[in-house]
């Protein structure tokens, strides 16, 4: 038995786990649910056997089956990060890369530097350039109530030289 | 007959807020060390207004950069702030045009760049622009975004 076990390639060994844990995800997605496997069968027009094996563990799904059975619960199996995660972890990035700023200057490695403390909300844009970080706030958004003044570069040169 | 241009009565004239966006300056130690740099000024300005609020904004940001000879031209520090303005009544500044007479700007971007010098000098105590004052500028100079020397 111990032989046969050492010779299962790293690969299997892998599908092997991902099988169980599928199992178990979807094990625990019907519990939380309150879906019998009975329920899941009738919904899938599968035999109740099936799911019995299905979450007995070492089913090798396919991805139709796994997304049906995700249809099926109301609830993904897994996710992919996607964009979500993506702007969720910029966020973090951001805490972050404050928090290391704010324990520089602490230490004065960086001395005397301002940073204006934004809310996320505020936050449109952030840079980093050769002058530190640069926020621009929502008083930019603010631009839309304002209408530019029509100028003309001479029209101070004429005060100017006036009022001399 | 000539139609009389409004005036400017200095009176309405209020500053009602000012508004930090940007407030950043690198001070590296090497930067202190350096000898005597010279430093240049690159200013910009957009006079807003708004006719039904009787509010006008100046939006205004200026990039210090530092020179030592070959060695070292860098951009050391960023302000921009947005002043707002209250001037009671600025539709009585409307010319036969229309237009708000310019010179309610002029005096508003004036306030505004020697407000945001003292701004400036009050912040950079102990950093590497410390002994370096914004030039004083003319309004016409404030259009252009003039680039100074000091």
């Amino acid at each position: 038995m111990e032989q046969l076990r050492s010779e299962i390639s790293v690969e299997d060994k892998a599908l092997i786990d991902d099988s169980f844990a599928l199992s178990n995800r979807i094990a625990y997605l019907l519990k939380k649910h309150k879906i019998s496997q009975k329920n899941l069968a009738q919904k899938l027009q599968k035999r109740e056997s099936e799911i019995s094996k299905w979450l007995s563990g070492g089913h090798n799904f396919t991805q139709q089956t796994l997304t049906k059975i995700s249809l099926a619960i109301g609830e993904p199996i897994y996710q992919i990060p996607g964009a979500e995660v993506q702007i969720e972890k910029a966020i973090d990035s951001i805490h972050i890369f404050k928090a290391i700023i704010s324990k520089l200057v602490e230490l004065k490695k960086i001395s005397h530097t301002h940073f204006e403390n934004y809310s996320e909300k505020e936050v449109s844009s952030l840079c980093v350039g050769a002058s530190g970080v640069i926020c621009k706030s929502a008083t930019e958004q603010e631009k839309a109530n304002f209408s530019p003044a029509n100028l003309h570069k001479s029209d101070f040169k004429n005060i100017e030289k006036a009022i001399s | 007959m000539k139609i009389k241009k409004p005036k400017i009565d200095i009176s309405k004239l209020s500053v009602t807020q000012i508004i930090p966006k940007t407030k950043s300056i690198v001070n590296d130690p090497v930067l202190m060390d350096i000898k005597k740099p010279t430093a240049s000024f690159q200013l910009e300005m957009t006079p807003m207004f708004n006719l039904a609020e009787d509010a006008i904004k100046i939006e205004l940001s200026v990039s210090i950069d530092l020179n030592k000879g070959k060695k070292l031209h860098a951009q050391v520090a960023v302000f921009s702030y947005d002043f707002y303005y209250q001037y009671n009544n600025l539709k009585d500044l409307l010319d036969e045009e229309g237009e708000i007479v310019s010179e309610i700007f002029l005096t508003c971007s004036n306030l505004s760049y020697s407000t945001l010098r003292g701004i400036i000098y009050s912040n950079s105590a102990k950093t590497c622009i410390e002994n370096i004052l914004l030039p004083i500028v003319t309004g016409t100079q404030l259009m252009e975004g003039a680039v100074k020397s000091h």
